[in-house]
């Protein structure tokens, strides 16, 4: 009986729990301190750019170029710069 | 060396080496078309030190343009980061005008206020092969500009130093062929050589001049 009682309460937690966890994704730019942001897990990078307001610009992440559909992950870091630095 | 001063500002006053001011100027001298690159400046208190690290990154370049790619911005802001460097003292921005005055461009001032956007502070020089110099700082959104000509206080760079400087200046620039509608054509230079005040600088042309159809250059 007890038993039951203790799974009953855990399942309780459970469906209380947030139904999405975050991960840790650094934003980077051309001048800038690195800044820290907490997303949703399941965050596109075209939402992370319009979250930090950075579309229309160059993007890496982790070095490599992604898609505007690209799945962050935690640990990701996202370079955002313009396309080009010019002079004349 | 000291490279500026100001009472009213954040930066109080700027300052760098005769090593690094050397080094910019033989990469001047190294290349006839422009070329540019990002350097790192420290702020300690209210001084702005533009240290000897700079970023020769992959380019194009002409006679009167230079563009550093911004994929490659991109690379060298992240190969900072893995190595614990902070990104955010790369805050300058050189680039040359051969055979040309030092002055700041539309082209140029357009650049400063797309990199201020993300660096608060932002610090520029332009070089030609005189060792003219022309240095500009935007802080706060307030521009500040000043010349200095560093042949009288730096080394002229020898013949070995340059051609040193051109093997390493042809792994990151390529030349670009531009094709633009000159409006003026130095008609006392025949034809050679191409008017340093063509486009936004037409009311600064100090010869004769006349009307030109698109050019390659």
């Amino acid at each position: 009986m007890a038993a039951s009682i203790v799974k009953n309460v855990e399942a309780s937690k459970d469906s209380q729990a947030p139904t999405t966890s975050k991960i840790k994704v650094t934003e980077a730019r051309l001048g800038a301190s690195t800044k820290h942001h907490e997303v949703n897990q399941g965050t596109h990078l075209s939402e992370f750019l319009h979250i930090i307001g950075a579309e229309n610009l160059e993007v890496r992440v982790n070095g490599e170029a992604a898609s505007s559909n690209y799945v962050l992950k935690d640990g990701d870091v996202v370079v955002v710069v313009p396309e080009a630095v010019v002079g004349g | 060396m000291d490279l500026f001063s100001t009472k009213n500002q954040q930066i109080k006053s700027i300052t760098t080496s005769l090593e690094l001011l050397r080094k910019l100027w033989t990469w001047t001298m190294a290349s006839d078309i422009e070329i540019s690159a990002l350097g790192d400046a420290t702020i300690l208190g209210d001084s702005l030190n533009v240290t000897n690290r700079t970023y020769l990154l992959k380019q194009e370049g002409s006679f009167g343009h230079t563009e550093i790619d911004g994929i490659a911005v991109a690379d060298c802001i992240n190969s900072q980061i893995m190595a614990g460097n902070d990104p955010s003292n790369i805050r300058f921005h050189f680039h040359t005008h051969p055979k040309m005055s030092v002055f700041f461009s539309e082209t140029d001032m357009g650049n400063v206020e797309t990199l201020h956007q993300s660096m608060p502070i932002v610090i520029a020089g332009i070089f030609n092969e005189k060792g003219d110099t022309r240095w500009g700082l935007m802080q706060h959104g307030i521009w500040l500009e000043w010349e200095l000509n560093i042949s009288k206080v730096v080394p002229h760079p020898d013949f070995e130093e340059i051609q040193s400087a051109k093997a390493l200046l042809s792994r990151y620039v390529s030349k670009k062929a531009h094709s633009f509608k000159y409006k003026h054509l130095c008609t006392k230079r025949q034809g050679k050589d191409w008017c340093a005040y063509a486009s936004g600088h037409v009311g600064t042309c100090s010869f004769d001049s006349v009307e030109t159809d698109w050019m390659h250059w």
